[in-house]
């Protein structure tokens, strides 16, 4: 079980992130929302460990994630970040390979088992047919899904996912939360997800957390956290939930004629 | 996994392995041929059988009746093979930290002497020439050192000069790899003008010519450069996990600040190897990284490798072209790089501005 407990992030003496706790369990999507800048991408890069929290913890199997070495924590947290910096150089099949970093030492020498662990991770999300091609080439949404596939390459039990679905088309981002989805169910993967479609949100999340300025204001399932007061109040918007057609999942709309008139 | 892909086709290449095999075989040969035609051609010409003869007759046990000149076997053993070594070494050197200084600061305009880094080491060197201290042998030993010493401070300078928040951008590091490049420039001149005829010597050295020959610098320089060249190659990897930034490469499980340390320590002492006998030499670590890159792609671990040979063969035939242009007069070499290297670097800057990836 991944554990987040009281996680305060500050930049510049400015807290992004008040005393935040939640707990993630094998198996488990749990989905961060939130307005931007209510500190999603904070949460998911203090648990990588790339940003130094004031106070608090994050543990898994009660291991203390954030004072283990690099390394040992690549081997237990995976993540698909907001790719704003990839070597554009390299190939799809380069770049996934160094997935397996934390397994292949300073020299980087690939196995058997790396190579192989690559090409599976190239199939399931899709990519082989790109393998050989750099990655400045690709698609932003073809890069997300390198990212994956990197992510997936590095074999953790557990992923974190910064808006995976951005700059994908429909079909991608139904492709992606499926394959997500399987490997939640198959490899009893703990993710952790930030997202803005709260509509995907409602129908892939097993839970969801609603951050508003840094604070977690609602946990819990979709039918709970996503009601038409928490959505309309965190994101100062008038919206209707709806039942959707089939399943038993809330789906958002925004009050196009209410919004107007707010602003007037 | 049950998951439906929109397109099938698979292009796993298991011929990159041989591809790869040939672009280093024909790297090792270029820098055969090089080091062969650098050692023939001179004031006087020695064959290729003339120079393989001399070289066997230093063999103890071999017997051969010399056809050649007895000033030749002089020649080549005193002067012509200590030189070519040395400069080759000195290309080999440039070149390999170029590339790693390139994938450290993930920018492609970054050379060991466009970032200062060259210019720091040759004020280190002459520091350590104008003691004493290079009439002794230990002395001589001593020079690569304190080079090291000016790489180091250098480059830690520009870098933090540099640096806007995480990442290092083109125009602010080449502001301060020139600022701080000018400013040791001229505190060696200063120094050279405070003269004695230590420092004089030291003056030639700063036009990229070696201001010393025969088989001192070479030996003095080779322990910096071959632990340089070895340690190079084996940060290929962390280098590639670099490129995606600092942050990502954290993520990936690599100990970004001691790798980064690592690679320019490394880098620096490999820098000071080279400049420490041959003086400041331009360009080099610039075009041979890039050529290398667009044949071979952005793989570091084959990269600087290959850039290491590269980099012998291109000083190789700089310094043939420096030696034949104004015959008998020989220019210093580092003018020859700049010449070429100047407009290679504008084309550089141009593609780099038409293209997002390098």
């Amino acid at each position: 079980m991944l554990v987040i407990d009281n996680l305060t992030v500050s930049y510049n003496g400015k807290a992004v992130l008040h005393d935040v706790s939640l707990q993630v369990q094998p198996g488990e999507m749990f989905a961060l929302i939130g307005p931007n800048g209510a500190g999603k991408s904070t949460l998911i890069r203090a648990i990588s460990g790339v940003i130094a929290p004031q106070s608090g913890t994050v543990s898994y199997q009660n291991d203390n994630v954030l004072t283990m070495n690099e390394s040992r924590r690549a081997h237990l947290v995976g993540v698909v970040p907001q790719a704003r910096q990839l070597g554009g150089a390299f190939s799809v099949e380069e770049t996934v390979l160094l997935g397996r970093t934390p397994y292949m030492g300073w020299l980087g020498r690939a196995s058997e088992k790396d190579q192989e662990i690559v090409r599976e991770a190239l199939v399931s999300t899709c990519i082989d047919h790109l393998a050989q091609r750099r990655i400045a080439e690709l698609s932003g949404g073809e890069q997300q899904r390198v990212l994956l596939a990197r992510a997936l390459a590095q074999d953790t039990p557990i992923l974190l996912l910064d808006e995976p679905t951005n700059h994908l088309d429909l079909q991608h981002q139904v492709v992606l939360l499926n394959l997500v989805q399987t490997l939640v169910e198959e490899k009893k993967l703990i993710v952790l997800m930030a997202m803005h479609d709260l509509n995907l949100v409602s129908l892939y999340s097993d839970r969801v957390g609603l951050l508003v300025d840094g604070a977690l204001q609602h946990a819990g399932q979709p039918n709970e956290v996503l009601t038409q007061e928490n959505i309309s109040a965190a994101y100062r918007t008038a919206v209707h939930v709806v039942a959707h057609v089939e399943e038993n999942k809330p789906l958002i709309l925004p009050d196009r004629k209410a919004n107007n008139l707010h602003h007037e | 996994m049950g998951v439906a892909c929109l397109t099938h086709a698979t292009l796993f290449s298991s011929d990159t392995d041989a591809m790869k095999i040939s672009v280093y075989l024909l790297a090792i040969l270029l820098l055969i041929f090089c080091l062969m035609i650098s050692v023939a051609v001179g004031a006087v010409f020695i064959s290729i059988p003339a120079i393989g003869g001399i070289l066997l007759s230093q063999l103890s046990f071999t017997s051969i009746v010399p056809d050649w000149p007895a000033s030749f076997a002089t020649i080549l053993l005193e002067v012509r093979l200590p030189h070519t070594l040395l400069i080759a070494l000195t290309g080999a050197a440039l070149a390999g930290s170029g590339a790693a200084y390139q994938g450290l600061f993930r920018n492609p305009l970054a050379d060991p002497y466009l970032i200062g880094v060259a210019s720091g080491a040759g004020l280190g060197a002459v520091l350590g020439l104008s003691l004493r201290w290079p009439e002794t042998l230990l002395g001589f030993y001593l020079i690569p050192f304190f080079a090291f010493i000016g790489a180091l401070v250098t480059v830690a300078l520009v870098y933090n000069l540099a640096r806007v928040a995480r990442t290092v951008p083109l125009t602010t590091l080449i502001l301060a790899g020139v600022a701080v490049g000018a400013f040791t420039s001229s505190a060696t001149s200063f120094l050279t003008l405070q003269s004695n005829e230590l420092f004089y010597r030291a003056l030639s050295f700063l036009l990229g010519g070696s201001p010393v020959s025969g088989w001192d610098p070479v030996l003095a320089a080779l322990p910096y450069m071959l632990v340089g060249f070895v340690l190079l190659t084996f940060s290929g990897h962390i280098l590639n996990v670099l490129q995606f930034g600092e942050e990502q490469a954290q993520q990936l499980g690599l100990p970004v600040e001691r790798a980064k340390i690592f690679v320019i320590v490394v880098a620096s002492l490999t820098t000071a190897g080279a400049v420490a006998f041959s003086g400041v030499i331009g360009f080099v670590g610039l075009i041979v990284p890039h050529t290398i890159r667009i044949l071979v792609g952005a793989d570091y671990r084959h990269l600087i490798p290959l850039s290491i040979l590269g980099g012998g063969s291109a000083l190789l035939l700089a310094d043939l072209l420096a030696r034949i242009l104004l015959a008998p007069q020989s220019l210093p070499v580092g003018i020859v790089t700049a010449l070429i290297g100047a407009p290679f670097f504008l084309w550089i800057l141009r593609r780099a501005k038409r293209q997002v990836f390098w």
